[in-house]
């Protein structure tokens, strides 16, 4: 899981209010290295042994991610991209020209903070790496808003104010290193499974068929942590919608309004089977490799096993695997939180980005310090893009369908309004409905995505049909 | 040989011996005991050499 940020919006844009033109439309080779160093983040040591401590076999690991990142890819291609290249606009610009300048500012706000969640987690993850040397380590509480060991909050405290200072400062230095370390950071992801591998004494096709070394693993965090189960279906949906806000939801045409050609649309694909396939399937081997080789040291104060990061990857390779935790995790927890910083700033636009930049630092750092919330990983990021994906929906039936039965598309720009009450009504709904199942029912957060993204698509149609009224001017 | 392209060089050389020796040591060749300070190595090297090419523009003077 990671964030993508684009040059322009980064630094305060280019284009922001119109199309990009021919000009400035960029090559597929640009699209295929920004999504191969963008993906492969600090959280992926995270995600990764979460599957194994949820239960997940690895036949269904290793086929359900590689079904799930397809159909990832394929929502890429076919859904974002056609309609990125048509208009050519930011996504925030676009959803101001259909929902209004005032119901964006409410997303911003929505986006921003979710975007802070995400970051904490990647605060949460480089302090557990930084921690290893000084014997630091990362705990779990029971509550999720509970803090761990004073130590390591400090240690997050630290860790949060030096990532929101530079993230402050600027985007480009941040930027520069995440370009420089990305092919290093996927060489070491894959060093890792293979020395779990060796560790293991599963490097033959047989040890791998039989998947022991795996079985054995889940055993012993079961043991410890309780049954649990994590199906084929949920590992295809989380595997497809973890970034369901990036392509359902259409952060991701800001990023493609730069295509020149289709063809860019399938650059995901290296971002997914690096980061999201070969990456979380090596941190869970890395996992399974610490509880057969030292499973004291898999097992918190609390008796529950829990994947340390910083500790995995140590222990694996070394003071390389330290760095490689430090690093993925300060690079994506950057820009995402800079692009907070933005997103706060779209709230105030008077106020200076380098205080909304350090205020979101701040909330990212608070949030790191709840270790809880980064251990729920799996159910966060099935959270975000269920909030944040139906707007996606909005976009693609306003693009799609509306002129086709007579209604209005981009209708806020066209009548002037600042709030277009059908997309407030279809976005809100489905999305309360979600997260009332979610909280309430304990659905599979990623589970809530595509009904919400349906039902979302469903009644801005339903609902523009009775709003739109009055004549609506034409736009360029 | 330019600097440019022995730097390049250098730099491919160090990613290698991040990843190769545990490639290695799956394939029953090498053993695990020095993996951790031959990858330390290779990832000095790739930090110290990769900066001045890597998304630098082409038509721009390398480090000479």
């Amino acid at each position: 899981m990671s964030e993508v940020v684009t040059e322009s919006e980064s630094t305060g844009g280019e284009y922001e209010r119109e199309r990009v033109p021919d000009s400035a439309l960029l090559g597929a080779g640009k699209f295929w290295g920004m999504y191969a160093g963008e993906h492969a983040a600090g959280t992926e040591f995270m995600i990764g042994p979460l599957f194994l401590a949820a239960g997940a076999s690895l036949q269904d690991l290793i086929l359900g991610l590689l079904l799930g990142n397809m159909l990832a890819v394929l929502t890429w291609r076919y859904l974002v991209t056609p309609i990125a290249m048509a208009k050519r606009f930011t996504l925030y610009y676009q959803l101001e020209r259909i929902a209004g300048g005032g119901l964006v500012k409410f997303y911003n706000l929505v986006n921003g903070l979710l975007f802070c969640f995400l970051a904490g987690a990647m605060v949460t993850v480089s302090a557990s790496a930084v921690g290893v040397p000084f014997g630091i380590f990362y705990e779990v509480p029971e509550s999720t808003f509970g803090f761990g060991a004073a130590s390591f909050t400090l240690l997050v405290v630290i860790v949060g104010a030096v990532m929101a200072v530079v993230a402050a400062a600027g985007y480009q230095t941040v930027a520069r290193v995440a370009n420089i370390a990305a092919p290093w950071m996927i060489a070491v992801f894959a060093a890792c499974g293979l020395i779990s591998l060796v560790q293991m004494e599963a490097t033959s096709l047989g040890a791998l068929q039989e998947g022991k070394f795996w079985n054995d693993a889940i055993e012993f965090v079961q043991e410890q942590n309780g049954p649990g189960a994590f199906s084929f279906w949920q590992i295809v949906i989380f595997a497809w919608l973890c970034n369901g806000a990036m392509h359902f939801g259409m952060a991701d045409l800001s990023i493609f309004r730069f295509a020149r050609s289709k063809s860019s649309g399938w650059a995901p694909s290296i971002g997914m089977f690096l980061g999201h396939y070969m990456a979380w399937i090596s941190a869970a081997l890395l996992f399974a490799a610490l509880i057969k080789m030292q499973p004291a040291l898999a097992v918190g104060p609390d008796g529950k096993a829990t994947a340390n990061p910083g500790l995995l990857a140590f222990e694996s390779i070394g003071w390389t695997g330290i760095l490689c935790v430090v690093i993925a995790g300060w690079t994506t927890a950057n820009p995402t939180i800079y692009r907070a910083g933005l997103a706060f700033q779209g709230m105030l636009p008077r106020s200076p980005r380098a205080v909304m930049t350090l205020i979101a630092g701040a909330v990212a750092t608070l949030a790191g310090a709840f270790p809880n919330l980064s251990a729920q990983l799996l159910g966060f990021v099935g959270l975000y893009g269920t909030v944040l994906g139906p707007m996606g929906a909005i976009i693609v039936v306003d693009f799609y369908l509306m002129k086709r039965i007579g209604l209005s598309d981009e209708y806020a720009e066209r009548s002037g309004s600042s709030i277009n009450v059908a997309v407030l009504l279809a976005w809100l709904l489905p999305v309360g409905a979600g997260l009332y199942f979610i909280f309430s029912q304990g659905l599979f957060a990623a589970y809530a995505v595509i009904p919400c993204w349906i039902v979302c698509a469903v009644l801005y149609l339903v609902l523009s049909k009775f709003t739109q009224t009055g004549s609506v001017r034409e736009v360029a | 040989m330019n600097t440019s392209y022995t730097l390049k060089l250098v730099s491919w050389i160090c990613l290698a011996l991040v990843l190769v020796p545990s490639v290695l040591a799956a394939s029953g060749i090498l053993g695990l005991g020095s993996i951790k300070i031959v990858a330390l190595i290779g990832t000095i090297g790739w930090f110290a050499t990769t900066p001045f090419w890597l998304g630098k523009d082409p038509d721009e003077p390398s480090a000479q």
